[in-house]
Order: C-alpha cells, then structure tokens, then sequence
C-alpha cells in the first residue's frame, strides 16, 4: 500500500457501507494515534497492539450502530478507551495515585485566596538530562488515575480540542476543563520535585 | 490607555491568586470573557507567584506534548490490516 498517511480521509458513507478499501484507510490514519492512547491504559505494546486491533474489528461489525452524532473517529475512540479499560481492570493494575493523592498535589491558598506556598523556581533544561526528562514526565502521567491520565493523554498529548474529548469520553465540556486541570496540576507538582532548583 | 480605559481598570473587580488559578484553564483555551481576560492578566501582570506558576503550568503542558508521546511500534498498520484481513475484514 502506498503512502497512507498523504491520502484523502475516508468516506463515511462507504465506510458504514463496508467498503473495504475505506476501511483499510481507516486503519492507515489512525492505527498510530488509536494505539497510543490505548498503550497508556495498556502499559504492554503487544496487548496495546491486540486491543487497538480488537477495536478496529468492533467499530466494523458494530458500523450499523453508529449514530452519526459524533465524528466517526470519536465514536473509534470511545471504543478504543472502553476497551483499554476492560483489559485494565482485567490485569488488576491500579495507578498509583487516587482522588485524594490528587487533591493534595493541588496549590492550597488561604482564605484571603493567597497561595500558602510560593512555587520554587524550574529548570528542567538545566537540571535533568532529556532522556531522564522524557522518563520522567511519562511517569507522571502514568502515575495519574485513570480520569485525569485519559483527559491529559486526549487533550495535552494528543492536542484533540475539548468538544471533541468530552464527546469520546461522554462528559460535559466543563467536567473536561475541571480535570485538566487538576490533573496538570498534580503533574505539575510531581515534576516540581524534580524540576525545583 | 484612554481616561474610559483606566476608570473601567481602577473599578474592575482585583482577582486573587485562588481566583486566577481557577481562570487558569478557561484563559489557556481562550475562553474568558473580555473583562474576565483583563482582571486575568492584570492580577498576573503584577503577582509573581502567578506568574510564575502559570509560567510553569504552560511548562507542564508543553512537556506532556514534546515528552509524553510514545512511539507507535513499526508495522503497526501492515499487522492490524492482516488481523482484520484473517477475519474476513477489508478484503476486496
Ligand atoms: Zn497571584
């Protein structure tokens, strides 16, 4: 197959028709983004591969379903994440932080609304190297729950816009924006750890 | 700044840093009303801690774009387009 990611973007009425060659377009252009957003549920890359695939095999049998009222990616991806999460919850792997960890990683101000803790000034440049640099953010986020890892994974990594990351996750615009928030928030003061001078 | 524009800064209603932090997302994305905007940048403009977490919350975002994405392994494409090809999908 020639280059695919140069190509036109796939006809949804043939898609829905079963057109296989519209289908295999599908696959092309979203086959790299699917599968990173599934990998950060699904730490294995071969598990990730298999459920990435898993969804692609629904959205095609399940193509009568779909409503039109969204993209037909967003509903691909609202799969894709339901389906990382039931394999998730099948390995029994947690992250490590929970609602109250997050809560704590948020600035704390006093009742006349100033901050009781003045950040310390950054330098990631300076102080980390970028391979640690790299580590350590994707730590980060992996340490999240599950909420606040899905919204930064959508909208910070993969620079989706808000409606479209509140109509994958099902969510109001506003719950969207109240996550990310807090979870760039907490990831802010994970990394002020390392990043401090 | 025009004698209209600084009566309407000096009536303005001062943010405080909690106040600015909870505006932080909406003023990222562009989403603040004008007024909102201005109090927004004018607490900022004169509160260096603000500024200086809003500096480092930017960092935190630009991080995750530039440090968070993992590779996609190679033949990612070729294999799932086999995968559903073995189930009978994508044939002509
Ligand atoms: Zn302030």
């Amino acid at each position: 197959m020639a280059d695919t990611k140069t190509q036109r973007q796939p006809d949804i009425e043939r898609l829905l028709a079963g057109d296989p060659e519209e289908f295999r377009l599908l696959v092309a252009q979203e086959s790299e983004r699917l599968f990173r957003v599934i990998q950060r549920f699904v730490k294995d890359s071969d598990e990730a591969r298999s459920v990435m695939q898993e969804t692609f095999l629904q959205a095609y049998e399940r193509r009568d379903t779909f409503r039109r009222e969204s993209k037909f990616t967003t509903w691909l991806y609202a799969i894709g994440i339901n389906l990382a999460r039931a394999a998730v919850r099948k390995s029994a792997r947690s992250s490590s932080l929970d609602e109250l960890d997050v809560d704590r990683l948020q600035p704390d101000f006093n009742a006349n609304g100033r901050p009781s803790m003045v950040p310390p000034r950054w330098n990631p440049e300076k102080l980390v190297e970028s391979e640690e640099r790299h580590r350590l953010v994707r730590e980060g986020i992996d340490r999240l729950p599950e909420d606040y890892r899905t919204v930064v994974m959508l909208r910070d990594i993969e620079e989706l816009p808000t409606a479209e990351v509140s109509a994958i996750l099902g969510v109001s615009e506003g719950a969207v924006r109240v996550r990310l928030h807090r979870a760039r928030q907490a990831l802010h003061a994970l990394l002020s750890e390392y990043f401090a001078e | 700044m025009n004698i209209l524009d600084r009566l309407r800064n000096y009536f303005r209603p001062q943010l405080t840093c909690a106040d600015a932090n909870a505006f932080i997302v909406d003023y990222l994305e562009k989403e603040l009303d004008q007024d909102t905007n201005a109090s927004f940048e004018a607490h900022v403009g004169k509160c260096a801690v603000c500024a200086r977490f809003l500096d480092q919350y930017s960092t935190t975002i630009d991080l995750c774009k530039s440090e968070g994405k993992i590779a996609a392994p190679p033949e990612l494409v070729e294999s799932t387009l086999d995968f559903l090809r073995d189930r009978g999908i994508g044939r002509d």
